[in-house]
């Protein structure tokens, strides 16, 4: 910086504007490409970790009607009906898994109850493949990054 | 001319003239960064841009792990439980990568009962592991 001599005020050159200038729009670049390296690998990983979990979350529940299941059988909005035994209780229980507004939603039909089992699901599907094997595909999006898994049941 | 008479005015015997506030050197030096401070703020800043690599690496790692199991599009077979037992306490069905699997099923208990025969034994030579033939016979 200049000094100043007498009443003077103190003031940059117009080269060291156009240095400090440069440097700075140099130094903003940069951070902006840094920031856009680690958003980037954030999200991403942000959205791994979320379809992974949610679709966990849709299996496991799967999974937990499917080990005592009495009957299975597809809907006609491609959802898919349960008749499963009551652990603890005598009477069977139906459950229907359905999707609803992104969400797969588990109804317990013989009470009444609808709980929402994974949240960023894309797409459920049951369908026949046979008339003794069924076939529910489970889809799952979160922040661009689709993981999908195909479950096969065989009802003999 | 003016110039040289001025120069040459008496000096006046009055109190002396105010002098200018003198800066200091320690305060002159706070108008800019020195270097050192710049070393030091660089080193603080990419040791922290370090610590988020590292954290992203060690996130990144772990998820790789976590979504091993659905990635790529996978296909499972699911077996249900066909025990009585294991179906009346609700335990979930297993889900398996090759199909053929046939649920587990237990050979002994209710509702039926069983004769239990040891036809042979034999010990391995450490005497860690035993491996027994057993026959299980209906009772009528």
């Amino acid at each position: 910086m200049r000094k100043t001599t007498g009443q003077r005020p103190a003031g940059f050159t117009l080269l060291e504007l156009l240095v400090v200038s440069v440097l700075m729009i140099g130094l903003t670049m940069m951070t902006a490409q840094m920031w856009r390296h680690f958003s980037a690998g954030a999200a991403d990983i942000a959205g791994r970790t979320v379809a992974a979990q949610e679709l966990r979350l849709a299996l496991e529940s799967l999974s937990d009607d499917l080990g005592s299941v009495v009957w299975a059988t597809p809907t006609m909005t491609d959802g898919l009906r349960i008749c499963r035994k009551d652990p603890g209780g005598q009477a069977d229980v139906i459950v229907e898994y359905s999707l609803s507004s992104r969400r797969l939603v588990r109804n317990n039909l013989s009470v009444g109850v609808g709980v929402p089992i994974a949240d960023n699901v894309s797409g459920f599907v049951a369908s026949d493949v046979t008339s003794s094997v069924l076939r529910i595909t489970v889809c799952v999006t979160a922040k661009n990054v689709t993981r999908e898994a195909t479950l096969f049941w065989s009802r003999t | 001319m003016q110039r040289h008479e001025r120069l040459f005015q008496p000096v006046d015997e009055g109190p002396a003239p105010t002098r200018p506030p003198c800066r200091t050197p320690a305060r002159a030096r706070r108008r800019a960064f020195t270097l050192l401070e710049l070393v030091v703020s660089l080193v603080i800043m990419a040791s922290g841009l370090l610590a988020i690599q590292a954290l992203l690496v060690r996130q990144s790692k772990q998820v790789c792990r976590l979504e091993r199991w659905c990635q790529p599009h996978p296909t499972y077979y699911v077996v249900s439980q066909s025990d009585k037992w294991m179906r009346a306490l609700g335990a979930p069905a297993s889900f398996e990568t090759q199909a053929g699997h046939t649920a587990w099923t237990s050979p002994v208990g209710p509702p039926f009962d069983y004769n239990v025969t040891l036809d042979s034994s034999a010990r391995s030579d450490n005497g860690q592991q035993v491996s027994a033939r057993v026959s299980l016979q209906l009772k009528e």
